[in-house]
């Protein structure tokens, strides 16, 4: 079916709930969703070429199963996605800079803000600062670009280094007598926390022993318990995520208390539809990596620590906003 | 432009439009029933927002005369009416709002008496200056033309005559002493507007030297300079001077001011009202009880009367009239806004009236909006959602099933009327075959009935009501334009949604909604009225209530199998108890005054002949609330202590948090300053 | 690399800063955060002279009671922080504006010359003529403004009952104001009344608005959903939506300096939304003369927001550097 039609089949079906007991709550929905899709979803990578907009999208994802009644539960839960679009990540990548990194260059200014000669010596630390990501998936060159720093001629993802890298060349060339005196490693979204664990690590225990910074710009309340321990664990260690997304971004495979109605139900809906969405992916878990069940996307991609009913490609399953994996 | 755009897309028609644009989409329709807004005498143009009250006061804008010029577009307005230039305020992007800032004396009673005095000199001062800008305006060079159609002279030394003239007056204490131009008047009075604001911005520490010894007179300068324009021969002697007072109940919103200031500000507006002056007269555009709530005038014995020192020109009223209901008023001006509307947008559009109406918006008859229900349903839920009860003669509860099997609204009548006549003990012993004895047939008792039967058939089949046709959405709009529009709206764009776009056609030609698009249109304009609620001052609570009452009265009406008493969703107020519960006079007021519930003065079916007044939910919550909108027959009357009852229940009701459901928690979190 | 105001954990920004005796301004609301600014500062052990602490007066109303009993609480909290130091001063919050020109007053003529301005629970109504009076002052040579993130906010609404909007106190227009070249609207969640403007024909052609980024998909639904809502009102006017953090004071100024071509022409302001935007407006608008717009709220639940956010092992109370050596760092 082409896509135009598509969207107009979605919409007739959206209009048919409308007699329905709730069915004005989802024409409210998709009026919301009509205009999120032109002004916000709709700059997803993995969709842009070929052109696969957000709306059609939706009206495969809905139509995976034949019961309204499913198919509506299903419209329901996009109440619950949150979604950083390519704007809210430059904004991220500038306050990330101004409220985290700052802060932290300004300590090693080892100067106070409104002291003469403040500004020369800030610059100059700056320049002494490398800023990577934890993996290639952050977009740096972009971090980069929006805080119109110089820039640099490398900028190797740690997780990478931590696998490959030469301990020694790393640490002449960042430390005291080096070309950097101190690290700022940044990732776009942290679920767990696990591969930002081993670059900090890897990091932290160079034998020239830098400083480090570690900026998530966005991260599940699990990288928390992560990130922090690392601080404790390494003195010139410090975590300092932008966006931490709440307990109310994930649905958890166990029950907990504080769970929201919606939550529960949402919960039924993942094992449900399981066995469709996994489709010949057998070892899929139903509430993605790490079993953190998030309901957070962003424009460059889903994060498998995701939930696959919204990211999961199979013969039996259309997703929502298809995951470009790590092959 | 054409093709899949949505007329009614931009729903505000404000001053922010082209002025082209405005002109053409500026629908006369209500000018000839308001038209006394251009004729000699005060007038106060009460109505809720999206009643067009703020359209027609925009007609006495000089920018708007000038737009409509321009355009080459008839002033809308006839012309033996058309000669007038006006002076406006408003209230709330102006800075009068600086006055509730600062005191003018320490002392808390001073400041208390004499604030007011300096309000109406500041007042006084923006009129005039205000007055002037409209005078150069319509007489510049280019407007030569508008000017003359007003009869106003362009003439610059006639105009330095008439400043000269008002300047000399002594009702300005010598503070406008030595002008000679309207142009050194102009900045003479801007400086004293200025030294006004420095001062309660704080810009300056003491009031400046003067000011305080040449406070003019509320209302005096106007007149002075209204009566000069017409001496001097600026001004024909037929040209009308008005002065509009927009947001007049913005002072009344502002409660909070110190002192009791927003009451004082007001009062001495009625105070300028009450001197019937004969050469200008006033335009205050407000809501109907807010403006009735306080006549006193400023320092005066007595109040304004209606009749006396103005007309009140009620815009609800003039459309709920019954002579103009039966010349459909309302339905020929939603169709004029309409037509307008297409063509801006690049329709072609050949019909218009009723017709353009009944093309765009097909009716279902109620009919196949009760089949349409129970569409799908089995036979155990036919039967009970006409209501066939097994307890029946086995004869009548054939006829009923019978009739169900193709007229289920008629089936459900029916069995409401069988209910009737076995409470009379009246029921034939079998169903008469001669169609005039037939009850549930008869014209009136089905008319009555025929909203409730749709009601109690949607709720048994799980569904909504439906809502298709012009009527529907005419009774949804109560009589408000905005209303209207928005429905138009919401029914477009499910329309644009589902058509077919066809890019190389150039389809201009008007769509016609089947119904499933305007169900959904309708559904989704309801919805966001009722959001809309709570977004008004005291609205959490007011929707609250709203809320509370509907589920009350549509339980009532749906148990209600019977259908005795098909007019029960809305209710029905002593006068008398009312007064005694001031809390809940003033809250039904106020919910009537932003539209929220509809209340009109009715005569009782009680004996006592007490006068009551019944309130229903404004219309266009019909569809969300699951309530029909047309109102026919008795209100549940009630006593004021259950509305007290409501009301309590509406205001705990925002605190509890428990067992809460999720979307209502949702909309609780609404007000968040971080 | 360019200029941004300085601004972050108010520990830090202390630290930061050259040593000096400060003056602190906070406002005692009836939530746990109306006292951690003051907690945080005497924490830090920096030099804090006097304070001074609002307590406003409002009408009577169903939470009194309860909302007394806590801003009692915030004030033995201040106290014990504060101790000898604290000096409360009643207004109210609906009356006229003197009582916060004699304070700044007051400050001019004790020689106060770095001031601590908490906002966190200070309304709107409030903080915008405070902060106005003392930048116009020319009269002190460091002004951090501090914003506390609560813990969480409470299921219960915050206010009710706002009032239309109207223009906030010593932001009233000028009496004919020229002509609006545009607006800006910062979002929050709640942006009640402005609808109301439109359909009264008000507001300008072309208003921009300010989204602030937000951290839980709920937050994130209703900003959106206003969004949508001003959108679908006035399609014509409202240009696609600027992300910023909520508490990025510096990105909010540098939006509004690039929104309007570097401050040109008259802009018609409406704060809704985070505090930490506000500032930034405030700071705009009084610069420029320019106009702001916003719902007051008349009633108060005290129970709105719980306990204080936290930033790794630091308590998320943030400073903002709006003046320093006697300029304004915009």
């Amino acid at each position: 079916m082409e896509i135009e039609a598509k969207s107009r089949r979605l919409a007739e079906m959206i209009q048919s709930w409308a007699g329905e007991e709730d069915g004005n709550a989802d024409l409210a929905r998709y009026t919301l969703i009509e205009y999120l899709a032109k002004y916000h979803f709709d700059d997803y990578e993995p969709c842009l070429a070929p052109p696969q907009p957000f709306m059609a999208r939706l009206w495969d994802w809905l139509t995976n199963v034949q019961d309204s009644a499913t198919r509506r539960s299903l419209f329901a839960l996009l109440d619950h996605l949150i979604y950083f679009n390519r704007n809210q990540f430059h904004t991220l990548y500038r306050t990330a800079f101004s409220s985290r990194i700052r802060p932290w260059l300004f300590d090693h200014t080892r100067q106070l803000v409104d002291a003469p000669g403040f500004e020369a010596a800030f610059d100059q630390v700056l320049a002494r600062t490398w800023f990577c990501p934890v993996t290639d998936s952050m977009r740096i060159n972009a971090f980069y670009h929006a805080n119109r720093l110089s820039n640099v001629r490398y900028r190797p993802d740690w997780y990478s280094l931590a696998k490959f890298g030469d301990e020694q060349k790393l640490s002449a060339y960042l430390g005291p007598g080096g070309e950097y005196e101190r690290l700022v490693l940044l990732e776009d979204f942290v679920g767990t926390g696990r591969q930002m664990r081993t670059a900090a690590e890897f990091a932290a225990n160079l034998p020239s022993a830098p400083a480090v910074l570690l900026v998530p710009l966005l991260s599940l309340g699990d990288a928390a318990a992560v990130g922090e321990a690392l601080a404790l664990a390494f003195p010139r260690l410090s975590y300092a995520p932008v966006v931490v997304l709440d307990s109310t971004s994930q649905i958890r495979p166990t029950a907990a208390a504080s769970d929201l109605p919606w939550q529960v139900s949402a919960r039924e809906l993942v094992e449900e539809l399981h066995p469709r969405v996994k489709g010949e992916r057998v070892s899929l878990m139903p509430f993605g990596y790490g079993d953190c069940g998030a309901l957070a996307s962003m424009y460059s991609n889903t994060p498998n620590n995701s939930l696959p009913l919204l990211h999961h490609d199979s013969l039996t399953w259309n997703a929502l906003l298809p995951r470009t994996a790590r092959v | 432009m054409a093709l899949h755009v949505n007329p009614f897309a931009e729903l505000y028609v404000g001053e922010t439009v082209p002025p082209s644009d405005f002109v053409r989409l500026f629908s006369p329709f209500l000018v000839e029933h308001a038209s006394l807004l251009f004729q000699r005498g005060n007038v106060v143009l009460t109505g809720v927002q999206g009643s067009g009250k703020t359209m027609l006061l925009s007609l006495l804008r000089p920018s708007i005369r000038l737009a409509f010029h321009k355009a080459k577009t008839p002033f809308p307005v006839p012309e033996a009416h058309s000669h007038f230039i006006s002076a406006g305020i408003s209230l709330r992007n102006s800075g009068v709002m600086s006055f509730g800032q600062r005191a003018f004396e320490k002392d808390a009673a001073a400041a208390h008496e004499v604030t007011p005095l300096y309000f109406a000199d500041y007042l006084n001062y923006a009129l005039v200056l205000d007055l002037l800008a409209s005078l150069q305006l319509l007489t510049e060079d280019e407007n030569a033309k508008v000017a003359e159609q007003v009869g106003l002279s362009t003439s610059v030394e006639t105009q330095n005559r008439f400043a000269a003239e008002v300047a000399a007056d002594p009702c300005w204490l010598g503070a406008l002493d030595g002008v000679e131009t309207v142009d050194e008047m102009k900045l003479r009075l801007a400086s004293r507007i200025e030294a006004y604001l420095s001062f309660l911005q704080f810009n300056s520490s003491v009031i400046p030297q003067g000011l305080a010894s040449s406070k003019t007179a509320a209302g005096i300068p106007v007149s002075i300079t209204a009566k000069a324009l017409r001496n001097s021969g600026v001004a024909g002697k037929d040209v009308n001077v008005f002065v509009r007072i927009d947001q007049y109940e913005e002072l009344d919103s502002i409660r909070r001011l110190p002192n009791s200031l927003g009451v004082s500000f007001r009062e001495i507006i009625n105070r300028i009202l009450g001197m019937r002056d004969p050469h200008v007269f006033y335009r205050v555009g407000a809501r109907r009880h807010a403006w009735r709530a306080n006549l006193r005038m400023y320092g005066a014995e007595g109040v304004l009367e209606d009749q006396r020192e103005y007309e009140e020109v009620d815009l609800e009223e003039i459309l709920r009239r019954k002579e103009n209901l039966k010349t459909f008023l309302f339905m020929r001006f939603a169709a004029d806004v309409t037509r307008r509307r297409l063509l801006h947008a690049g329709y072609q559009c050949d019909l218009d009236g009723k017709k353009l109406l009944r093309a765009l918006f097909p009716r279902t008859r109620p009919e196949e909006k009760a089949r349409m229900c129970l569409r799908g349903a089995d036979g155990a839920l036919q039967r009970r959602a006409i209501g066939v009860d097994e307890n029946w003669p086995p004869q009548w509860q054939e006829s009923v099933l019978e009739n169900g099997r193709t007229d289920p609204l008629l089936a459900r009548l029916q069995s409401a009327w069988i209910a009737q006549q076995l409470a009379r003990g009246q029921l034939p012993a079998a169903p008469p075959k001669v169609k005039a004895a037939q009850g549930w047939t008869r014209e009136y008792w089905r008319k009555e009935r025929v909203p409730q039967a749709l009601m109690q058939l949607a709720a048994a089949a799980g569904q909504r009501m439906i809502w298709v046709g012009y009527s529907d959405i005419e009774a949804l709009a109560g009589g408000n334009i905005l209303v209207y529009a928005s429905i138009a709206k919401s029914i477009w764009a499910a329309w644009l949604r589902t058509a077919e776009q066809r890019p190389n056609d150039a389809d201009l030609r008007v769509p016609s909604f089947d119904a499933r698009v305007q169900a959904a249109g309708i559904e989704e304009a309801s919805l966001d009225w009722f959001r809309k609620v709570a977004e008004k001052p005291r609205g959490g609570t007011r929707k609250k209530f709203i809320d509370i009452v509907a589920r009350r009265l549509v339980t009532q009406m749906l148990d209600d199998r019977a259908m005795s008493y098909p007019g029960h969703y809305g209710f029905s107020l002593a006068d008398d108890e009312v007064e005694r519960e001031p809390k809940v006079k003033k809250w039904l007021r106020e919910a009537s005054d932003v539209g929220d519930l509809v209340e009109v003065v009715h005569t009782t079916k009680e004996r006592d002949r007490r006068s009551r007044r019944k309130y229903y939910m404004q219309p266009a919550l019909s569809p969300f609330l699951k309530i029909p909108a047309v109102h026919v027959k008795e209100p549940l009357y009630v006593h004021v202590e259950t509305v007290v009852s409501w009301l309590a229940e509406a205001e705990g009701d925002v605190r509890k948090s428990a067992d809460r459901s999720e979307d209502e928690r949702r909309e609780r979190s609404q007000l968040r300053l971080f | 690399m360019e200029v941004r105001p300085i601004w972050g954990l108010l520990r830090m920004l202390l630290r930061s800063v050259l040593p000096r005796q400060w003056h602190l301004v906070v406002c005692a609301g009836p939530e746990e955060r109306s006292s951690a600014a003051a907690e945080v500062v005497a924490g830090v052990g920096v030099d804090v002279a006097s304070a001074d602490c609002l307590r406003l007066l409002v009408p009577t109303d169903r939470f009194s009671a309860e909302r007394e009993k806590k801003v009692d609480d915030t004030l033995a909290r201040l106290r014990a922080a504060m101790p000898g130091r604290l000096q409360v001063r009643e207004m109210e919050l609906f009356g006229t504006i003197e009582p916060l020109d004699e304070i700044v007053t007051g400050w001019v003529s004790a020689g106060r010359q770095h001031i601590l301005l908490d906002v966190s629970t200070m309304p709107k109504k409030i903080f915008f003529p405070l902060l106005r009076l003392a930048i116009r002052s020319r009269a002190f040579a460091t002004l951090i403004a501090i914003y506390s993130r609560p813990q969480k906010y409470a299921e219960q609404p915050l206010a009710e009952d706002p009032d239309p909007p109207l223009p906030l106190p010593l932001f009233t227009p000028a009496q004919a104001p020229p002509h609006a070249t545009g607006g800006i609207v910062a979002l929050g969640l709640e942006v009640l009344g402005i609808e109301d403007l439109l359909a009264d024909g008000g507001g300008p052609n072309s208003i921009h608005v300010l989204f602030p980024i937000p951290t839980n998909p709920d937050e994130s639904s209703r900003t959106w959903m206003f969004m949508q809502r001003l959108y679908s009102a006035a399609p014509n006017r409202f240009t696609p939506p600027r992300h910023l953090s909520p508490l990025d004071y510096g990105e909010a100024y540098s939006y509004i300096r690039s929104l309007t071509d570097s401050f040109q022409g008259h802009w018609w302001l409406a704060p809704f939304g985070p505090k930490p935007v506000s500032v930034a407006m405030a700071v705009a608008a009084i610069q420029h003369d320019w106009p702001a717009y916003y719902s007051q709220p008349t009633v108060y639940n005290p129970a709105y927001s719980v306990g204080v956010g936290r930033e790794g092992r630091d308590l998320a109370v943030y400073g903002y550097l709006l003046v320093s050596q006697g300029q304004l760092q915009a």
